[in-house]
């Protein structure tokens, strides 16, 4: 059974409007603070909410009493003007409006805009008609689908009639399809305080709580996402500091946070995107690279357990059941033969590495230096020719 | 103080005459403020309510122009009505004072609305008291609607002189008669709704108390649990929220869990009043008792919270107030014909053994917190030392 619509008393509407007159100017107040946080600069009216609200203090419609000691407003100005002019602004604006209609029914959002805007740039006194013009102009740009500037207007609307229902329901849909779920709860309960059984109204406000607890779900797990990778960055510091492992650029105390230019010094270059990370038994599984100077080659392992020796790889890419590697022109890069180096840049130095060595030896040695998180090796064949030219550059310094 | 007969005497020749809005002022603000010191005793109190000439002239101070005087008479009336008998005895006296300032305090102007709302909640922890003021709010030509009640609650700094916190408490005794609670239930509107972000509201345990204790009397609705867990209302997770703390837990439970429980920080902290969460473990507990709550409560995972928040839990009432909500999510479901847990008759002697199963069970759990509190302290001394 329909409940009977109670008719509102003069003295209820007065109460219902005060306050939706202070919930609107509490929104348009915390909308001011937001932006004035942002600092960002918008293409579409540019205009501060402050300047619009000022804009808004000297419209005919809100004026009560003119100030004759100062410089009169252009809109009283124009009014005396048309005043002279025998020209009622309110039939003017009025005239657009319905002419804003008619082509809003015809589809042509555009040109209704432009009805709208002639409309309200008439200045009328008329309070509500001006609502109505920014609310039909909300309307027409929501087709277009420009929905800032149909919220916008919304809130002009609720400027001049703070109880405009059409205006407080279109604000929420705009709010809605611009994500601001918020925004789209509060401005639903605005409207449910102007019609509190509104199905439309009722609907839309649960879809707009859904999806604000959603989005809440999604930034919580996006925060869950961060610490888990932050806690992972820290576990895998911890393992490279406690091994005494030393990075290029990584400087850090054990109290020290985490420090996003830490993770950059273990940021790799290679092509694979491979980089250092602890696996299940908590070991460290590094991305390696080595050089072969003589052919100007290298090869890259993506991850090189650091308990893992260089023997075990030396015979799973250079042993007998392997063939040759297609620039090794003389078949002599031979487990066997392999001699294995790291350069240290500052001296200028080459380092020998035992082939029983594991990659956590090598790389523990006080003078090894990991750079770009990729360790690398250089790989000569012992009594080669270019194995001797080549130590020989380093040893003359 | 003693109350001699000459004292009493004293007091309704020569007081009773000042307490009048038409009184001069300083004999009016003596007169008040003697009354007020007076309620700092029961025998002063007991004395006031003993005719109603002393109770109908305070109410009326009430309204005086001046601020001091009607703070007094304010103030007078709190320490009154926080004994049962004389806020009874008010509620029938002056048959529209407390419906008055009900209607008074929820306006944003009212400069006494905080202490008229102690009153209010004072009188309406009375079920007859609350009922009376429900049957004043629901007559046609009220100008109290539950629905204004409910917004003015929802909306914080309503009023910048007044916290209005005790509101709360005020829907919460008032939501104890059926008619108040249909209203705020109405499906057609948009109030409880309102209500439910309250349950983590942080600012203030009374008004937070005040809507879960609401939440709670409106579960005692059956024909309205299928819409309260619809995506309508989605009561539960405002429900379990307070009850979840920074657990962790693997993705299986956490995508059947709701969005509003899913991802929780790690420092996320549970409710910290005991009595709340009791009041929120029976509420999802009443919520149980119909199967089609039961098995949606169940669907949702709600489990794993309980299973948590029994690990953690310190309180041994609320401890037992969880375990039987466990016991009927891991039970298998009832048999035919006695699915609505609440429709089922218990025999008697059955009653009495479940009762006393709950007090053991609570005395078990005194017990058990008592002897993990002496050994974390033996431990801190070890430390200590």
């Amino acid at each position: 059974m329909p409940k009977s619509k109670k008719a509102m008393s003069d003295e209820e509407r007065k109460e219902l409007v005060e306050r939706l007159t202070a919930d609107l100017e509490d929104f348009v107040a915390e909308r001011s603070i937001a932006a004035r946080n942002r600092k960002a600069t918008e293409p579409e009216d540019t205009r501060t909410i402050d300047e619009i609200a000022e804009e808004l203090k000297s419209h005919p419609a809100f004026m009560k009493d003119i100030d004759w000691s100062k410089p009169l407003p252009p809109e009283v100005e124009g009014l005396m003007q048309l005043k002279y002019e025998c020209e009622d602004p309110t039939a003017r604006a009025d005239s657009y409006r319905e002419d804003g209609n008619e082509q809003f029914k015809l589809k042509k959002y555009q040109i209704a805009i432009d009805n709208y805007t002639e409309g309200i740039k008439s200045k009328s006194p008329d309070a509500e008609l001006n609502a109505v013009l920014y609310t039909n102009r909300a309307a027409a740009q929501f087709h277009l689908g420009n929905h800032r500037s149909s919220f916008n207007d919304c809130l002009f609307a609720r400027k001049f009639k703070p109880d405009h229902f059409k205006a407080i329901i279109r604000g929420a849909q705009c709010c809605f399809q611009m994500n601001k779920f918020a925004d789209a709860v509060r401005f639903c309960d605005a409207a449910l305080m102007v019609e509190p059984e509104n199905p439309t109204v009722l609907e839309l406000r649960v879809k707009a709580d859904k999806g604000m607890r959603a989005r809440e779900r999604d930034e919580r797990k996006q925060a869950a996402k961060e610490r888990k990778e932050e806690e992972e960055d820290r576990k895998l510091l911890q393992a490279i500091q406690t091994r005494g492992v030393q990075v290029a650029s990584m400087k850090v105390s054990p109290d020290s946070k985490i420090n996003p230019l830490l993770l950059t010094a273990l940021e790799s270059h290679n092509p694979t995107g491979a980089k250092v990370h602890l696996d299940d038994q908590g070991h460290l599984k590094w991305p390696v690279i080595f050089f072969y100077p003589e052919y100007a080659e290298t090869d890259f392992i993506s991850a090189f357990d650091e308990e893992a020796c260089f023997s075990d790889h030396l015979e799973h890419m250079f042993g007998p059941e392997t063939p040759p590697a297609p620039w090794d022109e003389e078949n002599k890069y031979k487990p066997s033969r392999i001699e294995i180096y790291f350069e240290n840049k500052d001296e200028e130095k080459l380092y020998r590495v035992s082939p029983e060595s594991s990659l956590l030896d090598a790389l523990r040695h006080k003078k090894y230096l990991v750079y770009a998180g990729t360790p690398g090796f250089i790989f000569l064949v012992r009594g080669s020719k270019f194995a001797h030219e080549f130590t020989a550059r380093y040893r003359k310094h | 103080m003693a109350l001699d007969q000459a004292t009493k005497l004293h007091l309704e020749k020569e007081l009773l005459p000042f307490l009048t809005l038409e009184a001069r002022g300083d004999l009016k603000s003596v007169a008040i403020r003697y009354f007020l010191e007076l309620t700092g005793s029961k025998e002063g109190r007991d004395f006031i309510a003993e005719g109603d000439k002393f109770l109908k002239a305070i109410a009326s101070l009430t309204c005086d122009k001046e601020k001091d005087i009607s703070r007094d008479a304010f103030l007078t009336l709190i320490n009154l009505t926080a004994d049962e008998k004389i806020a009874w005895k008010l509620m029938n006296t002056e048959t529209t004072f407390i419906y008055d300032l009900l209607h008074k305090m929820l306006k944003p102007d009212f400069e006494f609305a905080d202490q008229a709302s102690s009153i209010i909640a004072n009188t309406t922890r009375i079920a007859g008291c609350a009922s009376k003021l429900a049957c004043q709010i629901l007559e046609a030509n009220s100008k109290v609607t539950m629905e204004n009640v409910v917004n003015v609650l929802c909306k914080v700094n309503f009023n910048k002189n007044a916290t209005l916190h005790y509101l709360g408490l005020i829907l919460s005794n008032l939501t104890q008669v059926p008619g108040i609670r249909k209203i705020i239930m109405d499906k057609d509107r948009c109030i409880i709704q309102k209500l439910l972000p309250f349950t983590e509201y942080a600012d203030s345990t009374i008004r937070r108390g005040g809507i879960v204790g609401t939440l709670k009397n409106c579960c005692f609705e059956y024909e309205y649990h299928a819409w309260l867990l619809s995506e309508e209302v989605d009561i539960l997770p405002r429900l379990l929220l307070p009850l979840a703390g920074g657990e962790e837990f693997d993705d299986d439970d956490m995508e059947r869990l709701p969005v509003d429980l899913q991802f929780l920080p790690p420092d996320k902290e549970r409710e910290a009043d005991p009595d709340l969460r009791t009041m929120l473990i029976e509420a999802v507990t009443q919520l149980c008792s119909t199967k089609q709550g039961r098995l949606l409560i169940k669907e949702k995972n709600a489990y794993v919270i309980l299973r948590e928040l029994d690990r953690w839990e310190k309180d041994p009432k609320t401890k037992v107030a969880c375990r039987n909500l466990i016991d009927v999510l891991i039970s298998d479901e009832p048999q035919q014909g006695m699915e609505d847990l609440h429709k089922v008759e218990v025999p008697e002697h059955l009653v009495e053994k479940f009762n006393q199963m709950d007090l053991d069970l609570l005395s078990d759990f005194k017990e058990e917190l008592d002897k993990k509190a002496s050994e974390e302290k033996e431990e801190k001394g070890e430390e200590k030392s």
